[in-house]
């Protein structure tokens, strides 16, 4: 009833003897909206883009990479769709990344940039954060929009090359490490999901992710290797603490989507992520201690039996699943795991871009194998005992024994493992060596996510023809 | 007493306000006036006649005969030398010179056609048909209580031209979607403006947004249903623009003006009491095989909800329990599992009046079980109606009604839930026997029981024991009205009204449910008002001897506002304990709105010699909605009228009865209307989850941290009011001694401006665009017939009355905004199934279809496993009919009529995913073939060449799994045509001499039904009505586990003391 009488009145008189004379409405107070604002606050918003981008990445972005790639099997229970490279169940990913998360971001990130006082340490963490989701759409659709994206100032942004966008990504990092300032303002706990505003780890991650960039892009840009030496001594993750991971519980509501989805749609039992014969290959011939933690025997097994599924096979009774054990609702969302990190850094040693040469990274090499199994639970002695089993690394085999840790490090995190297959060799060479499954709707492996149809049919600057799946991104060489 | 709101004199809106009326002690000196008293009766027996309209011709002064007959008729004392004109249904007009009389006392003769001669229209204003220069309808009480169906909509399929009304589900309290002339809009639903007694009241339809509506949503029904069939006097259908001018821009979609039952002056107080008692059964079940078990390739494995296993033989499998039992067959565990339904309407009404006042006073009890078990719904509507003259100059009236619904166990349909009971039943083995799903809905461990060995589905006695919305609504709504006299050419008054919605829905799902073991519940709390009051001048005068005039000018304020509160509950500690502290998770979410509209609106009417007519309006409203500068926009419309048949009366052709009445009419209007609230800025949403496509949605405040979101819509730069130019062309014409009588009316309305959000390319950060744009038109012709092919002219002889009304609309989208090729307008569909619209199209079911061979068309084939192939999106055709009609048959001879009334629809496609699903299982009669075959098609050589199939498919289960929605609709996809017997009943009115052993004065006795007979169809399995997108959504034509539809039996008494 706000002004009403006042108003009613006035607007009575107003319209009755004057047909043409525009008098109501005219401070437009009464069309403001109730439910929303007109500020925000750039804490707000990070929070809001952050748990969005969590969830696409441990959610609908997780099924159709896990399948395709075949680091689970769905045993046909979920269809075989995906495993042959159908992408329709990614809908949302492509909108909401750029609608949901990059727009509230870049919001932010001006928002803050326009305060008197600005605070830098808020736009560092913002700006790491963009680098952060723009690599990783950049590898899953190859060439994206970047410059012109996101702002709403452009109608039809155009896609730039994946090259532009990761050295786009690269230049964001440079410019937030460098405004890092211990007596800015910063985006604190709790709407620093990852952090809670402490800025040396956002350092960290920085760093660390600059190095995850530059060693995607090396293959196909080997000048960036000059810029992958001098990193080697920056502070860069280097404890479990240091993890870039969001905390999902087992409060309803904040429960990680990957249990919610056995829960919701299978009543709690376990029953559509299958052990693939390609991840199986990979620890069963090594004695492989993760090998029960990775998968529970299928209901009809007998203790202990484990049985792969090719991806596109129907189950069967005794096949194996992925564990409940990694479905569980308070798992995190892990982005950049310490294991990863030490494995990177012995990649990094093992091919010269780092010094230390090849014995340091058998050395950094047992460590991030230790700390991969470790975070899984493993027990030390089984640790010890697998690692007393791999082979010193050399110059010719460190290739494939790190590439086998590596992926395997990654078997939780469908996005990352895809990346690391896709830069682990050569079209052909890659490690773990794939076939294209019967039925595939291309005729080579899945390289690549295909751009969603509302962004084809809106926008004419998408690439045309559009690149199919297995076409290769830039980076994967 | 003035029982109907005539207006009568020269407005100035200056005489703004009550308080400008002069004291009734006043006003009750200043003039005497002339006033008449009578008694109409029927020439055949001398039947008194009730709903007579009594006017002084050419004026607005007159009242409706009581039941008794008779009237009073209050006049200014100047008109004792007019004429009394007394029309009623399906009689001869008659005209008696006053002279002077006090008394006049009427015969009238019955008319074989039954057009209606008065119809009330904008404002409550009754006007004589004869004048109107549009096309109007009126659908009369005793119509509307044939087969009386819990939402009143559903009395009007089939009856009028240019509406078609579509039931949406089987849910007990269900919605029913009404369309007037088509659809209006590409951006929001084109549902017309509901007034009763000259007040808009709420038909709205709050079922969630569109992803909630299609993943177990439930059909919460349209609040129109709340307006009791007991209660309502007439209902007239104003179809266009120009018909409503007056109402405001809302009534673009046509209106559905509603006029309430009224006490009537008589010797004593007439007591009606109705009691309808009806049963309720499904309309349609599904056409199942009873010939194979579960399983996969034809073998039998119980973990598995569908029919791909052996054939069902006695042999001895392993059931859900584990005990070792013979396969047999249920051919009714499907059709058990619904009940009959029935339901109870009781109604008493007291109405009564003396020279001075009148009242109405009812109060009707609906009880109703469904056909799904629990399911049940109770009504409880009071209403009073009453009016009182001050003075021979000022009166008032004042009309209220209350109800109060309460509804539980509606279930959940669409997909995507483990609760939803058409989809459990869509994939229920045809081994499970009713005893046992009965027997085992719950576990030994107190959780559902299951349908399928994994345990993914639900026992759906389970989910109808359990879970579902139970909801209860208060709705009050009602006017007072003052009405004066100043002069006696000039009237003011004045109405307010209000309409209030209070909604309270409970959606539980109890803890143990697969799916959601933990249990959860849904609480919404829904506010829902609209204040509306109209000032309004009103002078009438005969300028000279052959022109009269009549100005009404009108100030109007309108307020909306919307309020929802709604906490989502889940982790329950307690079983069944539904309350949020038993909860471990609360997110509450709450919503309002208000926008407000002043609106001055004038209509002059100009009557020549009494045939040709002419009224032109004009409105300027100003909206709360729009940008500042641009938030008053004006509307006219010009309509005329012209009776050749009275004008040139003289004719022999018209003379001589072959023709007894010939008009033309046209009329052209623009109308333009406002935007929602608060669209204009850009604005941040404080966020209470982020969502997930499989609704797995996290919930802020998240770890502690709460968040915002900036719009994904980008506001409007230099937002316009919306448009709509219509013009139409009618003509109404009565032969053969009024035997046959014809109504015929071409429309067309152009819809520009439009406001809608466009999509723009995500990467832009941004979802949409909301701006002016585009461009929807229909043009239709319609057409009414009535005849009498046979009429005994003994009295109470044998009769037979046809009605009959057609409607053809082409619906196109002329225009989106520029290089925009498509448009979806409903989406939200897991298997992407939209529909959409693509300009120089209508709106289209959308989505991938299979792959063709270009030259022969045939579907290509995979040489691999003898299927078809994926190909690309396509349009599988226009949603809406090409035509639909109705015809009506009423026998009548003596005491019986009977009357039956048959509803077409031609045209139109209509998507099914039940029968999808009914398929891809193996349930489906028609899957009961499992030999394998090799379909038609073909297969692509090599070289691009082609040839004839000859692969057969790699089995019958792979066939129809190929043809799954999930894969392609188009196997799914129907022609939407039907002919269905609506309506059918047969009436006895009992002897007096009975009835008066009762102490009644009249009874009539019936037996009904409605939607009897589907009598063709080329749709499978359920009702090619039902639509799960409901009456908020624009989209139709699409059926997914869509609770099915009821055929209604039953029988009415009505007594009148």
């Amino acid at each position: 009833m706000r002004h009403l009488s006042s108003r009613f009145i006035r607007c009575t008189a107003i319209s009755a003897m004057v047909l043409s004379l525009p008098g109501c409405f005219q401070d437009g107070s009464l069309n403001v909206d109730p439910n929303r604002s007109t500020t925000a606050d750039a804490a707000q918003l990070f929070s809001g883009a952050a748990l969005k981008f969590s969830l696409l990445r441990v959610g609908e972005l997780t099924w159709p990479v896990a399948l395709s790639t075949q680091m689970w099997s769905s045993g046909a229970r979920w269809g075989l769709a995906q495993a042959q490279y159908d992408q329709t169940r990614v809908r949302s990913a492509w909108g909401s990344i750029y609608t949901d998360v990059l727009k509230n971001l870049l919001i932010a990130t001006r928002e803050a940039e326009l305060a008197t006082t600005k605070p830098t340490n808020s736009i560092a963490q913002l700006k790491i954060y963009t680098a952060f989701v723009y690599s990783q759409t950049t590898y899953l659709w190859g060439d994206i929009p970047f410059t012109e994206a996101a702002t709403g100032l452009v109608d039809n942004p155009k896609f730039d090359s994946q090259q532009t966008v990761l050295n786009g990504t690269l230049a964001l990092l440079d410019a937030a490490v460098a405004s890092i300032d211990a007596n800015s303002k910063t985006i604190g706990s709790p709407n620093d999901l990852y952090y809670g505003g402490d800025m040396a780890k956002w350092r960290r991650f920085a760093n660390s992710l600059k190095f995850r960039i530059l060693m995607t892009m090396v293959d196909a840009d080997p000048t960036k290797a000059a810029l992958i030496g001098p990193m080697q001594g920056l502070p860069m993750i280097a404890a479990r603490t240091d993890e870039m991971k969001v905390q999902y519980t087992a409060q309803a509501g904040r429960q990680n989507p990957r249990f919610s989805f056995t829960q919701i749609f299978r009543g709690g039992v376990q029953q559509d992520w299958y052990a693939s014969n390609v991840v199986f290959a990979q620890l069963l011939p090594f004695n492989d201690p993760r090998l029960p933690i990775f998968y529970q025997p299928g209901p009809a097994a007998s203790p202990g039996q484990f049985v792969s599924l090719n991806t596109v096979e129907p189950f069967t009774t005794s096949a194996s699943l992925v564990n409940l054990g990694l479905l569980k609702a308070d798992l995190p969302e892990m982005s950049f795991s310490l294991s990863e990190q030490e494995l990177l850094e012995a990649e990094a040693m093992a091919r010269g871009f780092w010094t230390g040469g090849v014995s340091a990274a058998d050395a950094r090499y047992r460590i991030g194998v230790r700390e991969s199994m470790s975070a899984l639970g493993v027990s030390t002695s089984q640790i010890d005992a697998f690692i007393a089993t791999l082979p010193i690394l050399t110059a010719s085999n460190y290739r494939l024994e790190l590439n086998r840790q590596q992926y395997l490090d990654l078997f939780m995190r469908p996005l990352e493992g895809w990346t690391q297959w896709r830069r682990s060799g050569t079209a052909g060479n890659e490690y773990p060596a794939l076939s294209v499954p019967s039925g595939a709707l291309v005729g080579g492996l899945v390289r690549r996510l295909l751009y969603r149809s509302e962004e084809i049919t809106a926008n004419p600057n998408t690439p045309n023809p559009i690149p199919l799946q297995d076409a290769a991104t830039w980076f994967d060489k | 007493m003035e029982t109907l709101r005539f207006v009568r004199s020269l407005a100035s809106a200056v005489f703004a306000g009550l308080a400008f009326f002069p004291p009734p002690s006043l006003v009750a000196q200043a003039a005497t006036s002339h006033v008449i008293t009578g008694r109409v009766t029927s020439s055949e027996g001398a039947r008194p006649l009730q709903g007579v309209t009594v006017l002084l011709r050419g004026t607005r002064f007159g009242t409706l005969t009581s039941a008794e007959g008779t009237y009073r008729l209050q006049l200014p004392a100047s008109a004792t030398d007019g004429v009394i004109s007394m029309r009623l249904i399906g009689f001869k007009p008659s005209e008696t010179p006053i002279a002077g009389r006090t008394t006049i006392n009427a015969s009238l003769e019955p008319s074989p056609t039954a057009l209606t001669d008065v119809v009330v229209t904008a404002n409550a204003i009754v006007r004589d048909t004869k004048e109107l220069g549009y096309s109007t309808a009126t659908v009369q009480a005793d119509q509307l209580e044939v087969a009386r169906s819990t939402n009143v909509l559903n009395a009007l399929a089939g009856k009028v031209s240019g509406v078609r009304v579509t039931q949406q589900s089987g849910t007990i309290g269900g919605s029913t979607k009404i369309v007037i002339r088509g659809v209006n809009s590409i951006a929001s639903a084109s549902e017309p403006l509901f007034v009763v007694d000259g007040v808009p009241i709420s038909n709205s339809s709050f079922a969630g947004t569109e992803t909630e509506i299609v993943t177990g949503g439930v059909d919460v029904g349209n609040r129109a249903q709340d307006i009791n069939p007991d209660d309502i006097e007439s209902m007239s259908i104003l179809k266009g623009a120009a018909a409503s001018a007056l109402y405001g821009s809302r009534a673009r979609n046509g209106v559905v003006v509603v006029t309430t039952k009224r006490g009537r002056a008589g010797r004593k107080p007439i007591i009606t009491y109705n009691t309808s008692l009806r049963t309720d059964q499904v309309f349609r079940t599904f056409d199942l095989q009873n010939e194979y078990a579960q399983g996969n390739l034809g073998v039998y494995n119980k973990d598995l909800a569908n029919g791909w296993g052996p054939r069902i033989e006695g042999q001895q499998v392993q059931n859900l329990l584990g005990e070792t039992v013979s396969l047999q067959a249920n051919p009714t565990n499907v059709s058990d599992f619904f009940r009959t339904g029935a339901t109870n309407v009781q109604s008493l009404s007291v109405a009564g009046g003396s020279e001075l006042s009148d009242y109405r006073l009812s109060g009707t009890w609906l009880g109703q079980t469904g056909i799904l078990p629990g399911s049940e719904l109770a009504r409880y509507t009071v209403a009073i109606n009453a009016g009182q003259r001050f003075t021979p100059k000022f009166s008032a009236r004042v009309a209220a009604n209350y109800i109060r619904t309460t509804s539980d166990g509606r279930a959940s349909q669409g997909q995507n839930t483990a609760s939803i009971p058409v989809q459990l039943l869509s994939s229920l083995p045809r081994t499970l026997s009713t005893e046992f799903l009965r027997a085992n809905r719950v576990t030994s461990t107190g959780i559902a029981g299951s349908i399928d060995g994994t345990g993914t589905s639900n026992n759906p006695y389970w989910v109808t024991d359990n879970n579902g919305l139970n909801n209860a609504i208060d709705r009050l709504y009602g006017n007072f009205n003052l009405s004066y006299d100043a002069l006696n050419w000039f009237n003011v008054s004045f109405r307010a009204g209000t309409d209030l919605a209070n909604e309270n829905r409970r959606f539980i799902t109890r803890k143990g449910t697969r799916g959601r073991l933990d249990g959860e519940f849904d609480t919404q709390d829904l506010d829902e008002r609209e204040l509306n009051t109209d000032l309004l001048g009103t002078v009438q005068r005969q300028l000279t001897s052959t022109l009269a005039m009549k100005t009404i000018l009108g100030h109007n304020f309108n307020k909306r506002t919307f309020r929802r509160q709604r906490v989502f509950s889940q982790g329950l500690n307690i079983d069944q304990l539904y309350t949020q502290a038993n909860a471990l998770v609360n997110s509450a979410t709450n919503f309002s709105s208000e926008r407000q509209l002043y609106g001055v609106y004038g209509d002059v009417g100009l009557a020549w010699r009494e045939y040709l007519f002419v009224n032109v309006t004009g409105r300027n409203d100003w909206s709360s909605t729009l940008p500042t500068n641009n938030n008053s926009y004006f509307y006219p419309s010009v309509s005329s009228g012209f009776v050749v048949s009275d004008a040139l009366r003289d004719k022999a052709v018209f003379r001589n009865g072959r023709v007894s009445f010939l008009k033309l009419r046209a009329n052209w209007a623009n109308v333009g209307s406002d935007e929602e609230p608060y669209q204009l800025a850009f604005t941040y949403t404080p966020l209470t989850q982020q969502t997930d496509i499989y609704t797995f949605n996290q919930q802020f405040p998240f770890n502690g941290a709460s968040a915002f979101a900036a719009t994904n819509v980008i506001p409007p730069a230099n937002l316009k009011p919306q448009r709509q130019n219509s013009v139409e062309f009618g003509a109404e014409s009565r032969f053969l001694h009024d035997r046959v009588g014809v109504d015929a009316t071409y429309y067309q309305t152009r819809n520009y401006d439009q406001i809608v959000s466009i999509a723009v390319p995500q990467s832009s950060g941004f979802s949409a665009r909301r701006l002016n744009v585009g461009q929807i038109s229909n043009k239709g012709i319609e057409l009414q017939v009535t005849a009498v092919p046979i009429a005994s002219s003994a009295p109470d002889g044998f009769r037979w009355d046809v009605g009959l009304n057609y409607n053809r609309n082409r619906n196109i989208v002329d225009k989106l905004a520029p290089g925009l090729s498509e448009f979806v307008v409903t989406s939200g569909d897991g298997f992407g199934i939209f529909v959409a619209a693509r300009p120089g199209t209508t709106f289209n079911i959308q989505g991938v279809g299979y792959a063709r061979d270009s030259v022969s068309g045939k579907y290509l084939i995979n040489p691999a496993n003898g299927l078809r192939i994926q190909g690309s999106r396509k349009l599988f055709g226009n949603i809406f009919p090409d035509y639909t009609g109705g015809v009506t048959n009423t026998f009548s001879f003596k005491r019986v009529a009977l009357s039956f009334l048959v509803d077409v629809r031609k045209g139109g496609v209509f998507l099914s995913q039940t029968t999808s699903q009914l398929r891809s299982s193996g349930l489906a009669a028609e899957t009961a073939n499992r030999d394998r075959f090799v379909q038609d098609g073909v297969i692509r050589n090599a070289d691009g060449t082609t040839r004839p199939n000859d692969v057969q498919v790699s089995s019958v289960q792979a066939y129809w799994g190929n043809l799954d929605n999930s894969i392609s609709p188009e196997n799914n996809i129907f022609d939407a045509s039907f002919a269905k017997l609506r309506e059918a009943s047969l009436s006895f009115r009992l002897p007096e001499r009975w009835v008066s052993k009762l102490g009644a004065s009249a009874a009539t006795w019936s037996l009904e039904g409605r939607n009897l007979w589907l009598i063709s169809t080329k749709v499978p399995h359920v009702d090619p009505e039902a639509n799960v997108l409901g009456t908020g959504l624009i989209g139709e034509g699409i059926e997914r586990n869509v609770l099915p539809s009821t055929r209604t039996f039953g029988m009415n008494l009505r007594l009148v003391f």
